[in-house]
């Protein structure tokens, strides 16, 4: 195993890795931009929902912002020419992990992978080959680099996979097709196959062609035959998300990532070169690669089972659903109202969300119990500062994968007396037991 | 310009003949606000009425004589009121589209799986209710934490006018239209029930008939809006039940909203106004 890890193999594909990771790293920065995210994830809110633990982390002052930006824009563009790599790694690492830790309404999935395989770069031969850093003599051309380097990012794209499958095993997905029913019933006004899009049936086959395509595809893109094959299975699965979600750069990422799995020379097949004859190289920190290696996979791999510590379904509680790639798997809309009791006069007031939050962070914090509770603490201190010592309870009202509504937390607890931890929250309401709605259009409907 | 100061910049500004009438970039609503003020706040217009620490603008406001001011007020009325009916035309036409049969013909194009997208800015003008509910009904009652004191009725909507309680009557009627339908013509909850929820378009129905209904009887009163917050009885003023109208709005509205962003949003898989983002 570790005489695997440490055979040579060409650096090739990691430089292409490289540059394909500047570059959409460059693309989602850009796109931050000009779609006007900058001023509503970061300037525009009057509050921002913290990580527990990472409540110091807090904004640049004044226009600092669209400086980081500024500045990790050119440090991917940077990082995509191979220009002091290792450390525009790590700057593009803790930049672009700044951001996401900001703010816990901006977290998405692929941001998270991105953070891990920012990570990831730090420790890689990224520079070894066509990279500024060779042309300017920082470091010398290594056409061979240890397989270490490959396997950990095959590893962590391969984890993205295998885990988003493994979350959909559950009753919603595979025998009730939700929240598939409820999104692709919505879509039936797609040109030509918009009707079948209405189709319950077919909702029942994309989930389960979902489910399988996820957990298996590492698989078959590990293996030499089926890969090729595979990776137009992976092309196709992705075009399709795309045109049906609005789920940004994700499918581009995850195309370019699972590229990876290709021979490390593909790049120079691709191009026509003839094969480079195997060299030896050096081989160095053999012990705390495998040490590293190991502890990453063991985090990586227990983290998305965490969720077995609490009680209740992830997906309703969404306690631990973060960092385990519980992807695309729920539909929940809340209607969360808070209501503010004055202990002094006993007087009940009712403050909406939308007269401090932004709606895309409105539309997070009603899901998700967590968030509710530091809203609540938000608005005790709020209160406070007002001259009023307040309670404040949460009336919320959630429609969870297609079934009718029903209170996601305990309306008689006073949440400014939970306090943050990890330890699971009871006053969150058990999660609805019905059946969803079947929701169809059309002839065809099961 | 949903302020007296930014209404008088603009008259300083027409007097000056050098107005841009900046209310045409603003919604129509506070152009409305302006309106309002221009036209019914004749205390504040005739008199200086402002004093301490003036800003310039407001400075130069004091020095413009009676007759000054009100040929400023004529152009910057004259140019709101423009504004107002050129949007309202751009609505009509909107909704006329294809011979004013518009809600149809979604629900045709919807029938025939080609969902208009409109439909999202349909559910994004529908979401103002919530907006009626908070800072129409709530604040001026004290029910939201946006007043502090007992009851804040001086936060009506359209005040001077006293058109509050016609504005809340059109803000319901239209959210009512457009779920419900009207004159023949089917509404939202026509979809909702071709997608196989009879359930959730009865329950949007039953609550749409009861806030209509507590309109109904507020309008009988003929009472304005700020008059029947003061006559409230805060003390009774706590749910659906409340033997006060103008409260049992508030709590209809509420709970209406409460569907609507919850089981409705979810049927038709909307997205929440200025909400949409990348998703995982």
């Amino acid at each position: 195993m570790t005489e695997r890890l440490f055979r040579p193999v060409s650096s090739a594909s990691l430089a292409a890795y490289r540059i394909g990771f500047g570059l959409l790293g460059a693309v989602l920065l850009i796109r931050f931009w000009r779609m006007g995210w900058i001023e509503r994830a970061f300037t525009e809110p009057k509050f921002f929902f913290k990580y527990y633990g990472f409540e110091w982390i807090q904004l640049w002052p004044g226009q600092g912002i669209y400086l980081h930006f500024a500045i990790l824009t050119a440090v991917s563009l940077c990082l995509a020419c191979g220009l002091f790599t290792r450390v525009m790694s790590l700057l593009f690492f803790l930049g672009f992990t700044y951001i996401e830790m900001l703010d816990q309404s901006n977290y998405l999935n692929h941001y998270y992978l991105i953070a891990l395989l920012a990570f990831i770069n730090v420790f890689l031969p990224l520079n070894a080959r066509w990279s500024l850093d060779n042309l300017i003599g920082l470091s010398a051309r290594r056409d061979f680099i240890p397989a270490w380097a490959l396997y950990w990012v095959r590893g962590q794209v391969g984890t993205v996979y295998f885990f988003a499958g493994l979350a959909k095993f559950g009753t919603d997905w595979l025998l009730r097709a939700e929240p598939l029913n409820v999104w692709l019933t919505a879509h039936s006004s797609f040109p030509v196959v918009g009707f079948f899009l209405g189709q319950v049936w077919l909702h029942y086959l994309m989930s389960w062609a979902g489910f399988l395509f996820d957990l298996s595809i590492p698989f078959w893109m590990s293996n030499g035959r089926t890969r090729p094959y595979a990776y137009l299975v992976v092309i196709f699965f992705h075009v399709c998300t795309y045109l049906l979600f609005p789920i940004g750069l994700f499918p581009f990422i995850m195309v370019f990532a699972a590229a990876m799995f290709f021979p490390a020379d593909w790049p120079l097949k691709l191009f026509g070169q003839s094969k480079e004859p195997a060299r030896g190289i050096k081989i160095q920190w053999r012990g705390p690669v495998v040490a590293g290696l190991a502890l990453w996979f063991f985090v990586q791999w227990t983290m998305p089972f965490r969720n077995l510590l609490y009680p209740g379904n992830v997906l309703w509680t969404e306690e631990a659903m973060r960092f385990s790639w519980k992807v695309m798997i729920r539909e929940k809309n809340t209607e969360t109202i808070f209501r503010v009791k004055d202990l002094a006069t006993e007087e009940t007031r009712f403050v909406s969300p939308s007269a401090y939050l932004l709606r895309h962070q409105e539309i997070e914090m009603s899901g998700s119990p967590d968030m509710i509770l530091q809203f609540a603490h938000f608005l005790k201190q709020e209160m406070k500062a007002k001259g009023r010592d307040v309670a404040v309870y949460a009336d919320t009202y959630s429609s969870f994968n297609g079934r009718s509504g029903k209170p996601l937390i305990d309306p008689h607890v006073d949440l400014t007396k939970e306090r943050e931890s990890f330890r699971p929250k009871r006053w969150i309401e058990p999660a609805p037991e019905t059946d969803p709605h079947r929701l169809s259009i059309g002839a065809f409907a099961l | 310009m949903d302020n007296k100061f930014a209404v008088y910049a603009e008259l300083i500004k027409a007097h000056q003949q050098k107005s841009d009438y900046s209310s045409r970039l603003i919604a129509a609503r506070k152009g409305l606000s302006a309106v309002e003020t221009l036209i019914f706040d004749r205390q504040a217009l005739v008199r200086p009425g402002l004093s301490g620490e003036l800003k310039p603008n407001e400075i130069e406001f004091n020095a413009l004589s009676l007759g000054e001011r009100r040929a400023a007020r004529c152009l910057v009325l004259r140019s709101l009121l423009g504004d107002v009916a050129f949007y309202a035309e751009d609505v009509y036409q909107k909704w006329s589209f294809n011979g004013g049969r518009y809600p149809i013909r979604v629900l045709e194009r919807m029938r025939a799986g080609q969902t208009p997208m409109v439909l999202n800015d349909l559910s994004n003008g529908i979401y103002y209710l919530e907006k009626v509910k908070d800072f129409k009904l709530g604040t001026p009652l004290g029910l939201n934490a946006r007043c502090l004191k007992a009851k804040c009725p001086d936060d009506v909507e359209f005040l001077k006018s006293g058109q509050g309680l016609i504005a809340l009557r059109e803000n319901i009627a239209s959210f009512s239209l457009a779920m419900v339908g009207g004159d023949q013509q089917p509404g939202f909850l026509t979809l909702v029930e071709e997608r196989g929820r009879a359930d959730l378009a009865q329950t949007l129905r039953a609550r749409i008939g009861n806030m209509n209904q507590t309109l109904a009887e507020l309008m009988l009163t003929r009472k304005s809006l700020r008059e029947l917050v003061v006559d409230a009885d805060k003390s009774r003023c706590a749910d659906v039940a409340s033997p006060n109208a103008l409260c049992r709005l508030y709590f209809e509205v509420a709970e209406t909203m409460k569907i609507y962003k919850s089981d409705f949003m979810t049927v038709m898989n909307l997205a929440m106004p200025e909400g949409e983002t990348d998703n995982d």
